[in-house]
């Protein structure tokens, strides 16, 4: 082949390559099957992303180009050098062109056409397109990010969005660098969409951690990134053991979502007011427009306040009317707020000393490093000018600012803990001070040398904890301490156990403060700070700060462990003085949080279970097991991975299991502390409800009274747990019913007194119960059947005598009750063939369908139908149980119409039913009309009427005389009743 | 049956496989898959779990677990859950190590993060087939009871798929009646082999 030749074959091919690209192409915007679409958008975006270079690739074509792998990365600059048919330029416009087509499809009003499948195979081409090819940046975003996610019903489009964005938002080029923070502000308003993106948005605004942090920390310089934190926090199970500093960093970002909802709530008016002054705050930067807009008017006031700061002493009076115009709960939250623009690790240099002075004293540390530059020099020279101002004093008011320090990370630490809220509202302490507004030293005086001084008495108690002068690993759990000039006089260990103490307990104890911080006291506060602001030296006072050491912490895992028992220890101990004091609902919140925080291999609930079970009563075990229990619930509830969820569950079933069997042995009947505990848990699982069944049933034939005290204990919790938990319903039913074929007689009792007066009447139950009891009747009737065919003829020969001969022989004058009942029972006497055994047997199993026959009168029939095929010791079991249950039912109607119409092969019954039925009383004439109609109808025995001839009149006896003579029957008790009659 | 599944969660031991489990015994053509790292099993402390790289075979687990403490792996599910396992398959699989298993027509996960992870590695890889895949997220607690439920609620989710002529027509409406129907939510989106 020439090589013109070759050419032209190149060319032919290579336009119809562009005639099958064009056909394709406009299969993609065609309506029609979304599949074949779905195929043509990707070859399109496979087209784009062929006819544009690889910023990433090889300028330079490999090699080898035969081979597999570098065909797929086919790289477009390699024909920078030129090429007989394509032209790079030429490629470039069409890709651009096609790109075009493609982002057409997402606008207004095309998009409102195509379905969330196309939109979000769309979505997804142009951000790979936009990834891949950077330079496409300026084009792709501006429709995506104009996309609106509310207008599409379909979640999968804002999660394509979310996912498009996080992509290009990770993109290293810098041609991505400019929309980063468009790309976070439209992440932000998606979140506002989906409460499901919320955890992946936070996760964005992580990646982009450096940008967003100098929008929003204007302090902040070595703060290390929370993304990690983050990660490791809500994935790691092992996050228990994340240091403190992770946790603040989470608990942060929880709080300052928690800050942006209570804003609206806390103070409208102060909103509205400093509407005005909008104009007046400085921009934080354009990428923190959206943050700001979240945070409402509590970021605006930070910014204002670093505006003025950063003017110097020349708005020290603007600052005061700003202070003074504000309400106090606002101020707290500004407070809160500037929070978060604290480093996390306090300056390690000593010539950084100045970073200090802010901490809780001066809301209005703000604004950008120049500013605090200009409020650190104001500081200085205010501090040089007033050198008069002794040092105690400045040692004084930083007290407060310390205990500031510590309340609001306590309120950090609630924001971390579901469902501790109505904990901590209950759990005020009124003796505690309330928490004063940071920033207003010199008024909290008083207020300040309470609260370090109840601090520093946990400090002294907790000296003695060892561990605290190990060395100090890195990226460990780092703690800050704020400390005056006095403290660090002190010793240092005494100060790094007040700061390790005070850690422990902020979840709860700092927490209760910090939720104390009424309008009513920092109202006060405020109008003590109005008060001093009158005069520029409250001010100086105010401001005038000492220098404060921070002494920095780091425990390894292992002192940590070693630390956390004691402190456990030394809680429940102190906790049993405190309990006497009032206090109890603190301690409680403290012991259930500190279970659920320590590491479970420290056996904190051990120690928790110890501590319980030592003294229920007296150590409020029901109230704290409950605790306990609702946290481990929540644990394993909440969204964890397999493994936190699974131990979370394992550890709740164990210390439910230990608390109910000790609550078993140690509270028996009529105790109703198990009862109570069992009622009010989160939930019961399967070990329990096996300690129950245990106690309903208890194994072997022991009848001691212990045995009998458990049982009626097992019921009662199993009645109350019918009652009060409708779940589990049906596995207490079948604890009862289990009891209620318990082969011990007195146990069945109980529980049948359970199932049959309680149980039975509920609807939801009745049938349940009914099946129950038939299958198990069924079941004896079957099972003693076929223990008994191995002897059945000798037996059933026997069987026939006494059924047919001897009862009418034995039968003793009518009128002698119980003496003649018996000998009915009698009649049938054991024979030695049936074993004792099989009878029992019997009447275990039939006798919860003859007790519930007493409340359904209509289910008897059916023992008068499967009398004839059941064995021996069942019917003797039946007719032992017959005497019973008639003398209960009586001659009720539904009795009587079986009696009319008995099915066949039960006249053995029905004649023991009518025995009963007479026997020591007055037939009513109902019954006696059953009976003669019986006679008539379906049974020709005379037995029957001799039954009656007593209750007959004269006449009617004289009619049946003749029967009664003609009758093979010769009873004895024939000639007494009608000699009677004749009146001889 | 007229597609190929895969169950995707993140370890392959739970969910996935309790899908799969039911999937097999109704007849589907079925392949399960975590994205983790690693296997990692509740253990007898929170610090203590036991981990295992995927391939362990699940007898392994099951053996090394009755061995250290049968009490506890039982009451907490973990033998009874690896036992079902070992009947299903031998090993669990790492999703991301899964391109010689060829492609698959539905891919159906149990947690947003590892429908994440299903995407972008899809995403990575080299589309050469140009099959188009389409993946399902439905969300499920990770314990054996939500797991059960989950696994029946993804079988009607397959079956209304098997149902129709071609997914791509009628997967929006699907998803919306499913959604509806079950008051669950569903992600789903589609990628390429």
């Amino acid at each position: 082949m020439y090589s013109n030749e070759l050419d032209t074959s190149l060319e032919s091919s290579w336009s119809w390559m562009l005639k099958f690209r064009d056909e394709i192409c406009s299969l993609a915007f065609k309506p029609g099957s979304d599949g074949r679409r779905l195929l043509a958008l990707k070859f399109m975006e496979t087209v784009v992303l062929l006819y544009t270079p690889d910023p990433n690739g090889s300028s330079d074509p490999p090699a080898d180009l035969d081979s597999e792998a570098s065909v797929k990365e086919f790289n477009i600059s390699w024909l920078r050098g030129g090429h007989p048919i394509l032209n790079i330029g030429d490629l470039s416009i069409e890709a651009s062109q096609s790109l075009g087509l493609l982002l057409d499809q997402l606008r207004f009003p095309t998009v409102k056409s195509l379905n969330n499948l196309i939109i979000i195979m769309l979505i997804n081409s142009l951000s790979a397109i936009a990834s891949k090819r950077p330079a496409f940046y300026g084009r792709i975003l501006p429709v995506l990010l104009g996309l609106d996610p509310s207008s599409s019903s379909g979640k999968g489009v804002h999660h394509a969005l979310k996912s498009a964005f996080l992509s290009c938002l990770n993109c290293t080029h810098p041609g991505a660098v400019p929309w980063r923070d468009r790309l976070i502000d439209a992440l932000r308003e998606l979140k506002a969409v989906g409460v499901a993106e919320h955890a992946a948005i936070e996760l964005a605004s992580q990646n982009s951690g450096s940008l967003e942090r100098k929008n929003d920390s204007l302090i902040t310089q070595d703060r290390k990134p929370t993304s990690k934190a983050l990660d490791d926090i809500r994935n790691d199970a092992s996050r228990k053991r994340t240091g403190m500093e992770e946790s603040t960093d989470l608990l942060e970002d929880k709080m300052s979502v928690k800050r942006m909802k209570s804003v609206p709530v806390t103070s409208d008016g102060s909103t509205n007011d400093l509407s005005s002054d909008q104009g007046r705050v400085p921009s934080g930067g354009s990428g923190a427009c959206k943050m700001e807009e979240d945070s409402g008017p509590v970021q605006q006031l930070v910014g204002m306040f670093g505006a003025l700061v950063a003017q110097g002493e020349k708005a020290i009076a603007s600052l005061e009317i700003l202070i003074s115009s504000i309400s106090a709960d606002l101020l707290a939250e500004v407070v809160i707020a500037n929070m978060r623009n604290f480093p996390s690790n306090l300056p390690q240099i000593e010539g950084d000393n100045e970073q200090l002075f802010g901490r809780g004293s001066c809301p209005g540390m703000s604004g950008s490093n120049s500013e605090f530059d200009n409020l650190t020099l104001l500081l200085t020279n205010i501090l040089s000018q007033s050198s008069a101002v002794p040092q105690k004093d400045s040692g004084m008011d930083s007290l407060p600012s310390a205990a500031n320090e510590l309340e609001l990370r306590g309120t950090s630490g609630n924001t971390d803990v579901p469902g501790m809220s109505y904990v901590m509202e209950e759990a005020s302490v009124p003796t505690t001070t309330p928490a004063s507004s940071g920033g207003h030293a010199p008024c909290d005086t008083e207020n300040g040398s309470g609260t370090p001084s109840d601090v520093i008495d946990v400090g002294n108690e907790e000296s003695e904890i060892p561990g605290l002068d190990l060395p100090v690993p890195k990226d460990e759990l780092v703690i800050t301490s704020l400390g005056s000039t006095e403290l660090k006089d002190a010793s240092q260990e005494q100060v790094s156990s007040l700061a390790r103490s005070s850690l422990e307990l902020l979840p709860s104890v700092s927490t209760d403060r910090s939720e104390e911080l009424s309008p009513r006291a920092t109202v006060t506060d405020l109008s003590c700070v109005n008060s001093l602001s009158a005069t520029s030296s409250g001010l100086s006072t105010q401001l005038l700060l000492p220098k404060i050491s921070a002494p920095v912490i780091s425990l390894s895992d292992d002192q940590l462990d070693n630390l956390q028992k004691p402190i456990l220890l030394r809680i429940t101990d102190t906790y049993k003085q405190i309990a006497t004091a009032g206090g109890s609902q603190v301690c409680l919140s403290v012991l259930a949080y500190l279970g659920v925080k320590f590491p479970l291999d420290l056996e904190p609930w051990k120690l928790l279970q110890t501590h319980i079970l030592s003294d229920y009563v007296n150590h409020e075990g029901h109230e704290l097991t409950l605790r306990v229990l609702y946290r481990l619930y929540g644990e394993a509830e909440e969204d964890h991975d397999f493994v936190s969820s699974t131990t979370a569950k394992s550890v709740y079933e164990m210390f439910l299991l230990t608390v109910a069997e000790t609550l078993r042995d140690s509270f028996p009947w009529p105790d109703k502390c198990l009862n109570r505990l069992l009622v009010e848990v989160p939930y019961l699982p399967d070990s329990i409800l096996k300690l129950l069944e245990g106690m309903c049933s208890p194994g072997g034939s022991n009848k001691d009274n212990n045995n009998l005290e458990r049982v009626r204990q097992g019921l009662s919790i199993v009645w109350s747990l019918i009652l009060l938990r409708p779940p589990i319903r049906d596995a207490c039913l079948t604890i009862a019913l289990k009891s209620a074929i318990h082969p011990v007689e007195e146990v069945r009792d109980k529980a049948l007194r359970l199932v049959v007066n309680k149980l039975y009447p509920l609807p939801s139950m009745s049938r349940q119960i009914e099946a129950f009891a038939w299958e198990v009747l069924v079941s004896a009737a079957n099972a003693n059947t076929a223990l008994e065919s191995c002897d059945a003829d000798g037996a059933n020969a026997e069987f026939k005598d006494s059924d047919m001969g001897k009862p009418s022989n034995e039968l003793p004058v009518v009128g002698t009750s119980s003496k003649g009942l018996s000998a009915v029972t009698d009649s049938f006497s054991i024979s030695e063939n049936i074993s004792s055994s099989l009878l029992a047997e019997g009447q275990r199993r039939m006798a919860l369908y003859f007790a519930i026959c007493t409340k359904n009168h209509s289910l008897f029939r059916q023992i008068f139908v499967i009398y004839e095929s059941t064995s021996k010791a069942v019917k003797q079991a039946v007719l032992h149980h017959i005497p019973k249950l008639v003398r209960a039912i009586g001659p009720s109607p539904e009795l009587l119409q079986i009696l009319s119409d008995p099915p066949t092969g039960s006249m053995k019954l029905v004649m023991q039913v009518l025995h009963t039925l007479i026997d020591g009383t007055t037939p009513s004439p109902e019954l006696l009309s059953t009976i003669k109609k019986l006679y008539d109808t379906k049974v020709k025995d005379v037995e029957i009427l001799i039954l009656i001839l007593p209750f007959l009149p004269k006449d009617e006896v004289l009619a049946m005389f003749p029967h009664l003579v003609n009758s093979p029957v010769q009873s004895p008790t024939v000639a007494p009743h009608f000699l009677n009659v004749c009146g001889v | 049956m007229k597609f190929r599944y895969a169950m995707v969660c993140s370890s392959n031991q739970n969910r996935s496989m309790e899908a799969h489990s039911l999937f097999k015994r109704e007849g589907f053509d079925v392949s399960s898959y975590g994205t983790g790292q690693h296997v990692k099993l509740p253990g007898p402390s929170l610090r203590e779990p036991n981990v295992y790289d995927f391939g362990t075979p699940y007898k392994h687990m099951f053996d090394d677990l009755r061995r250290k403490d049968p009490e506890l792996y039982k009451r907490n599910g973990i033998l009874p859950m690896l036992k079902r396992n070992l009947a299903v398959k031998s090993a669990p699989q790492r999703w991301q190590e899964n391109a010689a298993d060829g492609s698959f027509d539905v891919v159906l996960t149990f947690e947003e993060k590892v429908f994440d992870m299903v995407i972008e590695d899809l995403h990575n890889r080299n589309h050469v087939l140009m099959k188009p895949v389409l993946v399902i997220n439905l969300e499920v607690k990770d314990n054996h009871e939500e797991a059960a439920i989950g696994a029946r609620l993804a079988l009607l989710l397959c079956q209304e798929l098997e149902s129709t002529e071609a997914w791509e027509e009628s997967i929006d409406d699907l998803i919306t009646n499913f959604e509806r129907q079950h008051r669950r939510k569903l992600l789903y989106s589609v990628s390429y082999y």
